[in-house]
């Protein structure tokens, strides 16, 4: 039986064709990266460029000046910042507006980011001139924690091109298109500040003749917490724990038992409070400002805990005197202790 | 001791809870932009933005005001972009636990705040250059209003 009668012989040679399709269409894909690397190799195997300032494959003394590039940039959205990874999500337009046709293949990339997946970028413009995306990116920046809960972050987005050098393509940071969008939030901060850079970027030879410098934008947007939320979800917190342990002091030698309970569970709370506000940060090499304050709460229950147990190390007869000395030196010494948690 | 202990309570209740009374301003507003955006069947204006900055605070400052029929037809009647008019400014306290302000009349134009408004637009900014080895390499521009814009401009006040 026949199925294809009138193409039998040409049908064999598909599997054939179907297997340097993918081959193909590489090839169509990235014509001026493999345009680019037509270049005189060296010696050693490496191609270079052999006339103007730079030697790196990438360069191309061919363009002329390079484009006067003007980035703007909006941001639209931060969501999902976790302290914990030091990654956070940003939605943001990107603009490219040069005053001469900017070279082909122009492809940003991000320096401390990914885009998790292609439909997460969209090219808005593709003019010689004129270039727009649209990204949703996933970015990572290493929190600064000297001053949690009062403690201010820096969230960076590097965006460079990786394979355009400064001798064809040159950044410039412009005031008037670089915004926040008009309905811009970051829940829990408040923006106190928004950077811009423009670099000029050079790597450590990656390869022979690796000279180029290479374009890079850097947009950081400073946030700090809101104050009040940090005093009463961190501060207030931690004098409540220290005043009801502080209650029992007000209880003399034949109510120890009673004393003692107003006290002890104050220590299970405060490591508790301790390790839920801990939860959500990374771990550092340094003291934040919550775990002095902590570490002050931790002291001042020692010292409550000891103007206890005295009753139990000294005589009997001295219980008036324990009792009195507690009364007046434990609760300034707490005190004391709570606000050098808070300042130091 | 006791009645120490009550007053410095109560003491400490008002302190956190007290707020300053809001406050009225006057300031001149320059008209950056004019714009109809919604006209009814007859083809008047129905709604209409008005961009404004501050001209006499530093720093840069815009913000776009949605006004009904009545502040679109009375704009449109007796301004135009360029103008800079004296406007006023009510400052008060927000639940959501800061002091905002809200531009309540641009010259003779009253303008009602629609309470559903989401399209109102504020940006306070002061802008300088990253120079470094003599060379601007970018900008800066902070988002809190420094003490400097508060003391010429104390609407700008949020905290």
């Amino acid at each position: 039986m026949n199925f294809f009668p009138k193409y039998q012989y040409w049908i064999w040679f598909l599997p054939i064709l179907l297997f340097f399709v993918p081959f193909r269409s590489k090839a169509l894909d990235t014509p001026e990266s493999a345009q680019k690397l037509k270049k005189p190799i060296s010696k050693s195997g490496m191609p270079f460029t052999p006339k103007g300032d730079y030697r790196s494959p990438f360069a191309n003394p061919d363009f002329g000046d390079p484009a006067r590039v003007k980035v703007g940039f909006l941001l639209k959205s931060i969501t999902g910042y976790n302290m914990k990874e030091g990654k956070f999500e940003a939605d943001f337009f990107l603009s490219y507006t040069s005053d001469k046709p900017m070279p082909d293949g122009i492809k940003p990339h991000f320096t401390n980011g990914i885009l998790e997946d292609d439909d997460l970028m969209s090219q808005i413009a593709d003019e010689p001139t004129f270039k727009l995306w649209k990204y949703h990116a996933t970015f990572f920046a290493v929190p600064d924690l000297r001053n949690f809960p009062f403690d201010s972050q820096e969230l960076e987005i590097g965006i460079e091109e990786d394979d355009v050098g400064i001798d064809q393509i040159q950044f410039i940071a412009s005031e008037e298109y670089v915004n926040l969008d008009a309905d811009f939030i970051m829940p829990g901060w408040e923006v106190r500040y928004q950077e811009v850079r423009v670099l000029n970027h050079y790597y450590p030879d990656r390869f022979e003749n690796d000279d180029l410098y290479y374009p890079r934008f850097v947009f950081r947007l400073g946030v700090s917490r809101y104050g009040t939320h940090a005093l009463f979800t961190v501060y207030v917190p931690a004098l409540i724990i220290m005043l009801i342990a502080l209650s029992g002091i007000w209880l003399r030698a034949n109510e120890v038992d009673t004393r003692i309970n107003s006290s002890a569970p104050m220590l299970a709370a405060a490591v508790f409070f301790h390790y839920s506000l801990t939860q959500e940060l990374p771990p550092t090499a340094y003291m934040t400002r919550a775990d002095k304050l902590m570490l002050g709460v931790y002291f001042g229950l020692l010292v409550n805990m000891f103007a206890t147990w005295a009753f139990f190390f000294f005589d009997k007869k001295h219980e008036d005197r324990i009792y009195h000395l507690g009364r007046y030196i434990v609760p300034p010494l707490n005190l004391l202790l709570y606000v050098l948690g808070c300042v130091l | 001791m006791r009645k120490k202990s009550i007053t410095i309570l109560i003491f400490l209740f008002f302190l956190i809870t007290c707020k300053k009374q809001e406050k009225v301003f006057e300031a001149n507003l320059g008209l950056n932009l004019i714009k109809v955006i919604k006209k009814d069947a007859e083809k008047k204006p129905l709604v209409l933005d008005v961009e404004v900055t501050y001209p006499d605070c530093p720093g840069h400052q815009i913000e776009i005001l949605r006004g009904n029929r009545d502040f679109a037809n009375c704009i449109l009647e007796n301004y135009k972009v360029g103008d800079t008019v004296t406007g006023s400014i009510r400052w008060k306290w927000d639940t959501l636990g800061f002091y905002r302000w809200q531009i309540e009349r641009i010259g003779k134009c009253e303008r009602w705040v629609d309470p559903q408004d989401e399209f109102s637009y504020e940006m306070v900014e002061e802008c300088e250059d990253y120079i470094v080895y003599g060379s601007k390499v970018g900008f800066v521009c902070k988002r809190i209003p420094t003490a400097n814009l508060i003391a010429k401009c104390p609407w700008f006040r949020r905290e």
